[in-house]
């Protein structure tokens, strides 16, 4: 009984960056009908750029808040640069491999110049294991649920009473009639991007201390993030956190019972079986396609 | 000379080049090149072959696959366990190679290619991880990090396959056998239905499948192949290594092989030998980078698609296009121009007499808006029959059912006196229902004339083996529907822009070929959505000559439009809805004269209005 406690509180936590990374594609995927396909490294760069700012002398709050601004603006000129010039269209898959592009550099000469090692980034909330029901937890690990918790709850917020939140819904809606009434859908894409990436690196600050920050930690969690996002029909917010953390939730237990070294390979599969099951994803609509 | 043959002569020179030149060292009197220096030009042969088989999926079918080397890492480890472990000979081992990554390409593909794009992007991705996960991590099967080693060196009918340049090399020209089999195959699908379905589905879905063909199935049997293609590749490879792991199957090798395929051209068909020469040449630079290697390929890959979105053979195509245009005047035909042998068109109408459409009923909802309400219609056969109404009436919609884009919430449609439930659009295209779509959609990317052979497609009996192996039969169904299609050009006119791209032509000759694509199909009930919008009043003049014209040889002809000179002008019935329901039905003079039709056009019918001082 405490084992599985321990699995579901470590499975939720970990399922909270998946989630997290899912937000930020729906956040992108509604703007633009296109994503940052390696959107993991923008994740990545909210770790490493942090530990980078801490180890040149700034407090960890304010290095995160610096790793997350840079995080922002690379992800708004990702969109500037290399997805709104590959995104006409409605079939174009251009995007997909510019994105790519860019995603292996921001990787490559990270490990370039970083190093390809891992680097610890100290808070005070791994200090020591709080017991929980006879569970171990770390207080940095109980963190993100919560961040979540908020990161969801204040999205919906933005969307729904900012002026700046309703314009991105409007353009997620119908980008044409939004360009009508007034709204500046290309810079509204862009923040969108810019809020997706803040998005990201927060969720790459936050997790840093658990697994150390290193130039590949991105690559994967973002692909799993991404799934995540389209099993869930990538147009539905709330969907898209339930299913970050049932993955989270589904990978522990596999670690636990089944196989660690074959977590993945089952995890990915039951991914592509959903998918099989509900084509649309598991909270999405279908679209009416018209003729 | 056309493009067909200088294409034919470059791969000629390219084959003897590849030929010849282990023996280069013999004529320049040095030792070179050496068996390193051929395993590189082997390696590379596999590549291309890989490559080739990556184009047809991206090139013509538009899709993009982000795990093609797992599949090629399937291929190569197909043969590596069959012959280490179960001591398969080399043919045997090779068939399986091929049809097991093309049977995994088929199970990949199926779930993903109904919805476009993204998703078998990710799904290809995700297969290439775990493919990968499971090669390192079940080290007793396949050997983990330090993989299978020791293969045993592959024998066909009794000779050693050897790769040695001082002794022997036999297995340089069998790869370069594969290749050149490997450039055929991929001209013979792309210059054939087959490729020009890949492409139609590419390029509009929903014309695709108003002209019969399956969309699901299209798409499934181009990434079964290319699968294929991935696998033969990967059997080779092991066969020349005789060691295969994980290492060489990454998702890093997955953007270099989708990398040689933009930067040669998708879609053409020197591109990939191309891409594969130049990034593979690039590959032993950007080797001296060291760890800014993988930085080199995101730049490479960066620049191709700014700059050279068409790749190197697309661009050159394009450039040469461009010199070679003289701006020549074109005569735009009379139409409809009746010549001889369009009667095949037409010569198998339904049954005179008969009721070509039954719409019983039909009650079509999206969410909580009722499109179409308990509509029942009959269409005579060889009668011309007009659905009007006004905007958002649900006219479209009901076409959208009959077509089967559109699935009837309630009621029945029984066609050519025969009920189809839920069928789908390329089944009814197969029953001989055409259509026309409001907004134009055209394959623009695809010239005019093949435009209309899409919609000849399903006349072909040649299968996919004859097609290949260019049979016979194939030969003479391709030239009928070569003939036809220009028969077809010629009775709309646009037979002087038989070869330029569809999306190029002005908006007026677009319409004229979405009719001519229509009636490729030989169809019995033809469906004009607005055809005559956008037309001038001489343009909507000769569409009324041919819709008349075809009703007259026995076609049935349904026809949703706004235009009321044309509709009186054309019409033996008229069914007028308004707000989903039918409010009237009859002659064209009946329905002229029902005071709910006036209201429904103008709000009010005449008799309560109030007369305006003159």
């Amino acid at each position: 009984m405490e084992a599985v406690l321990q699995y579901l509180i470590t499975g939720i936590s970990a399922g909270a960056i998946y989630a997290m990374i899912a937000l930020g594609f729906y956040v992108m995927w509604s703007a633009a009908k296109a994503v940052n396909f390696t959107f993991g490294d923008v994740f990545m760069l909210g770790g490493v750029l942090t530990v980078v700012l801490r180890e040149m002398g700034l407090p960890l709050l304010l290095a995160a808040g610096g790793a997350i601004l840079i995080a922002a603006l690379a992800g708004a000129v990702i969109e500037r640069v290399f997805v709104r010039p590959f995104n006409k269209g409605a079939n174009a898959i251009g995007w997909m491999l510019t994105t790519i592009a860019v995603g292996t550099m921001i990787e490559s000469s990270t490990t370039a110049t970083y190093g390809a090692i891992g680097r610890a980034l100290p808070t005070p909330l791994m200090d020591q294991p709080v017991r929980l029901g006879g569970a171990g937890v770390y207080l940095q690990e109980l963190i993100l649920p919560v961040v979540l918790l908020a990161m969801t709850l204040a999205l919906e917020a933005f969307y729904r009473r900012t002026m700046l939140g309703r314009a991105m819904r409007a353009v997620a809606f119908n980008r044409v009639a939004a360009g009508l009434v007034g709204i500046d859908a290309d810079r509204i894409t862009m923040v969108a991007f810019a809020l997706a990436g803040g998005i990201g690196a927060l969720a790459g600050f936050l997790v840093a201390p658990i697994v150390q920050a290193s130039s590949s930690m991105g690559v994967v969690v973002g692909l799993k993030g991404f799934l995540v996002a389209i099993i869930a029909g990538i147009a539905n917010a709330r969907g898209v956190v339930m299913m970050g953390l049932m993955y989270g939730v589904l990978e522990k237990f596999v670690e636990a019972y089944l196989s660690t070294a074959a977590r993945d390979a089952i995890g990915f599969s039951v991914m592509i079986l959903i998918l099989l099951l509900f084509p649309q994803g598991v909270f999405g609509r279908r679209e009416v396609q018209k003729v | 000379m056309s493009a067909r043959i200088t294409g034919w002569i470059a791969l000629l020179v390219l084959a003897l080049t590849i030929a010849g030149f282990p023996w280069l060292g013999d004529l320049i009197g040095e030792r070179f090149p050496t068996s390193y220096e051929l395993r590189l030009v082997m390696r590379a042969m596999i590549l291309a072959i890989v490559v080739i088989g990556l184009n047809l999926l991206v090139g013509l079918a538009g899709l993009v696959s982000l795990g093609q080397a797992a599949l090629f890492g399937l291929g190569a480890h197909v043969a590596a366990l069959l012959s280490l472990r179960a001591g398969f000979s080399f043919a045997e081992s090779m068939v399986l190679a091929v049809a097991i990554p093309a049977m995994m390409g088929a199970v990949l593909a199926f779930p993903s290619v109904r919805v476009r794009g993204v998703y078998l992007g990710v799904i290809t991705i995700a297969f290439g991880l775990i493919f990968v996960n499971i090669l390192r991590e079940w080290v007793g099967f396949t050997g983990g990090a330090s993989g299978l080693a020791n293969l045993p060196r592959p024998t066909l009918f009794g000779e050693p396959l050897m790769a040695v340049r001082r002794t022997s090399f036999n297995y340089y020209y069998m790869i370069l056998a594969f290749l050149l089999l490997a450039v055929w195959a991929q001209y013979a699908i792309a210059y054939s239905r087959y490729g020009r379905a890949m492409r139609a589905a590419a390029q509009s879905e929903n014309a695709a499948r108003a002209l019969g063909i399956n969309i699901v199935a299209t798409r499934t049997v181009a990434f079964a192949i290319s699968a294929g293609f991935a696998g033969l590749g990967g059997g080779l490879f092991a066969n020349l290594t005789l060691f295969v792991n994980y290492e060489s199957f990454t998702f890093n090798t997955s953007i270099e092989l989708l990398l040689m395929v933009i930067l040669g051209g998708s879609g053409t068909m020197a591109g990939p030998i191309i891409g594969t020469t130049v990034l593979f040449g690039a590959t032993q630079v950007l080797q001296s980078l060291g760890e800014w290697q993988t930085f080199g390929y995101g730049v490479l890959l960066a620049l191709v698609l700014f700059l050279m979105p068409k790749g190197i053979v697309g661009s050159a195509a394009a450039l040469r296009k461009r010199l070679a245009s003289k701006a020549r005047p074109r005569a735009t035909g009379a139409w409809p121009n009746w010549g001889p042998g369009l009667e095949a068109i037409t010569a198998k109408p339904d049954e005179v007499g008969q009721a070509t459409l039954i719409a019983d009923r039909i009650t079509l909802r999206f969410g909580g808006l009722t499109a179409v309400n308990g509509v029942s219609m009959e269409v005579r056969s060889g009668s011309v029959h007009a659905l009007i109404g006004p905007n958002g009436a649900g006219k479209s919609s009901m076409l959208n059912v009959v077509s089967g884009f559109y699935k009837a919430t309630e009621g029945k449609v029984t066609l050519f006196g025969q009920l189809v439930r839920d069928a789908a659009p390329y089944t009814l295209a197969r029953l001989g229902v055409a259509r026309s779509f409001q907004n134009t959609e055209l394959f623009s990317e695809m010239s005019v004339r093949e435009n209309i052979l899409v919609g000849g497609h399903r006349h072909y009996r040649a299968g996919f083996l004859e097609t290949l192996l260019r049979l016979p039969r194939f030969h003479r169904e391709e030239r009928s529907a070569r003939a036809e299609a220009d028969r077809l050009l010629d009775f709309v006119g646009l037979s002087e822009f038989a070869d330029e791209s569809a999306g190029n032509l002005p908006f007026g000759h677009q319409r004229r070929l979405e009719i001519a694509r229509a009636l490729a199909l030989r169809p019995k009930l033809l469906l004009l959505d607005e055809p005559a919008a956008g037309l001038t009043h001489g343009e909507i003049e000769d569409l009324i000559a041919l819709i008349r014209g075809l009703a007259d040889r026995g076609m049935t002809v349904i026809l949703v439009e706004h235009h009321v000179d044309m509709i009186m002008a054309v019409s033996d019935r008229v069914t007028v809805l308004d707000y989903g329901e039918v409010i009237a039905a009859g002659t064209v003079a009946a329905v002229q004269a029902d005071p709910r039709v006036i209201e429904a056009y103008f709000g009010q019918s005449l008799a309560h209005a109030t007369p305006v001082a003159a």
